[in-house]
């Protein structure tokens, strides 16, 4: 049931550069979201009164339903990302969700997580759910550099994590798809959950054709109402009945296969 | 409660969606109860299906929006068999609004839609941005010509109340507002989205994939009242008026400039209780300052 509610800041803390994790009470939403599913945040003003006029998106990063908790991950990219950086514990959030389709879990003993830089972000709650159900996932992190490399201790809680960065300053110097692909190789009957930049989403759903596994996109595309409403943030799908899916209504997670890359 | 009338057809209040921002009202059903409204204006329909113009399809600006959605819809077929069964559990008004590539699908599509008996009343879209009509031609309702020829040729097919919605860029307002009122229109809507464009000077790209679209939400809203005056002032035609509302402060503002009926858009998307808000913030206010009906504020402002 999507809602609209307002909801106390526990924490927010910068814990890589630029990168946030705000902690925000909401029993019912903790108890609601699925892997994969966002909420429309609205980001408020600065001092100067900037801000963004519409609401952002951002990917459920974690919820805890015994402490009535749900958080969010985010780097400070815009005036959005900025504004919300500089909210305090106590301050209360303005936020519409649980909104979209989260990732279907399928059965697999070794699925394949792959996030790229602050794709990370809705993965950590899926491979929560994934280790719940007894599998164990191989964890695939990738980002520019270290810094960028956001959250993961907390992903090595869940299973495997192989790192890769840009320049090398943590794990392999290259792009994840290569050890990625390097495992696929050896594994066989597996499935792919990822979320990233296009460039890396595209690779991916490339892998999957070539070995055979199934892979599931989480998209982003510029949003306005987040409900399926405006049109606004469409995916073109290929062998189906309308040119264009919506991100927020349809999505966000679609099997890569319906993408047109 | 703040009731209003159109050609006969009454609104329990004068708060309506507006065309676009709104679906068919089903995703808002989930926030609250849509009979709070005075009426459904449901997203344009066209005879055949759009698919919709290429992403990014929105960007968001100082105060407002861009979009360039391109009337993405499933055709006018679909909207009878999915949308209006929906829409017969509320008590509210449900306006249809129309468009066509031209005065043929225009007629086509009006016809279709006046045969239901749940809709009440159509508004005729003729002044969408992001559709084009031929090169250099621009939109049905910058042109008085082409508003006469839409407006009575659809005027002949039905005689449900049909809105008129027109493009805030024109030279006179009030040419086209005559336009539409001689044609048969029973009132006209404005304003649509004022024809826009955003860019990225980081990337060197428009904001839009379109390149070019609309801008709505409160940048516009003094661009409107000034229409909605000017419209007011000169042409005897009911209006129906849209452009930032946000409050119903927004909307009694419209009223007080000549408005008898507001439709709330942009803002359904930053609060999606938007609509429910505004049509008891309207209540509050005639119920504080005693005021009768919608004609003891209407067009009142002292200049």
């Amino acid at each position: 049931m999507i809602k609209n509610f307002k909801a106390e800041i526990i924490s927010n803390k910068e814990i890589n550069q630029g990168i946030f994790n705000l902690i925000f009470k909401a029993p019912e939403l903790a108890a609601a979201t699925v892997p994969g599913q966002f909420l429309e945040i609205m980001c408020g003003t600065d001092g100067a009164g900037n801000g963004p006029f519409l609401r952002r998106p951002f990917g459920v990063y974690n919820t805890d339903i015994k402490k009535g908790t749900a958080e969010i991950l985010f780097k400070v990219l815009g005036q959005g990302t900025k504004n919300l950086s500089a909210r305090k514990a106590g301050e209360i959030l303005d936020i519409v969700g649980p909104l979209g389709n989260g990732f279907k879990i399928v059965e697999a003993n070794h699925p394949v997580i792959a996030g790229g830089g602050m794709g990370v972000a809705p993965l950590l709650l899926l491979v929560k759910v994934l280790r719940d159900k007894k599998q164990k996932p191989i964890i695939f992190l990738g980002a520019k550099n270290k810094d960028e490399l956001a959250a993961v201790e907390k992903f090595e809680k869940y299973g495997k994590v192989i790192l890769t960065t840009d320049d090398g300053s943590a794990g392999e110097k290259c792009f994840l798809n290569i050890p990625l692909e390097k495992y696929l190789e050896e594994n066989k009957n597996s499935v792919i959950y990822c979320c990233g930049p296009h460039a890396m989403l595209k690779c991916l759903a490339e892998l999957g054709k070539k070995y055979k596994v199934p892979v599931q996109v989480s998209l982003e595309e510029k949003m306005a109402c987040g409900l399926g409403v405006c049109r606004g943030c469409p995916v073109e799908v290929k062998n189906k009945d309308e040119k264009y899916k919506m991100v927020c209504k349809d999505g966000p997670v679609f099997p890569a296969e319906d993408v047109v890359w | 409660m703040v009731k209003i009338k159109i050609a006969g057809l009454v609104f329990k209040n004068p708060v309506m969606s507006a065309s676009g921002t709104f679906g068919s009202g089903a995703e808002f059903a989930e926030f609250f109860d849509l009979s709070l409204m005075g009426a459904v204006v449901c997203k344009t329909v066209t005879l055949n299906p759009r698919a919709g113009n290429k992403p990014p399809r929105v960007a968001d600006v100082s105060a407002g929006m861009l979009n360039s959605i391109g009337l993405e819809n499933k055709g006018v077929e679909y909207f009878i068999n999915t949308a209006l069964p929906f829409l017969r559990k509320f008590d509210t008004k449900v306006v249809a609004s129309a468009a066509g590539n031209n005065v043929d699908e225009y007629i086509e599509t009006v016809k279709l839609l006046a045969a239901q008996p749940e809709v009440h009343a159509i508004e005729v879209n003729m002044s969408c941005p992001n559709v084009t009509h031929g090169v250099n031609r621009g939109l049905f309702s910058q042109n008085p010509d082409a508003v006469k020829e839409i407006m009575s040729a659809v005027r002949k097919e039905t005689k449900k109340p049909l809105f008129a919605k027109v493009s805030p860029q024109v030279a006179d307002i009030t040419v086209i507002a005559s336009a539409a009122r001689d044609a048969g229109a029973d009132a006209l809507s404005l304003i649509n989205t004022i024809p826009a464009m955003g860019v990225d000077l980081k990337t060197r790209r428009p904001l839009l994939g379109n390149v070019t679209g609309g801008l709505s939400g409160p940048a516009v809203k003094p661009v409107a009242l000034k229409l909605v005056w000017d419209v007011f002032k000169t042409v005897k035609i009911p209006l129906i008026a849209m452009g930032g509302i946000m409050n119903a402060t927004d909307a009694l503002e419209f009223i007080l400039c000549g408005a008898t009926a507001v439709q709330v858009g942009t803002a359904n998307f930053v609060n999606p209780q938007a609509c429910a808000e505004i049509a008891a913030g309207i209540e509050k206010y005639f119920e504080e300052h005693k005021l009768q009906s919608i004609e003891d504020l209407r067009g009142k402002l002292k200049v």
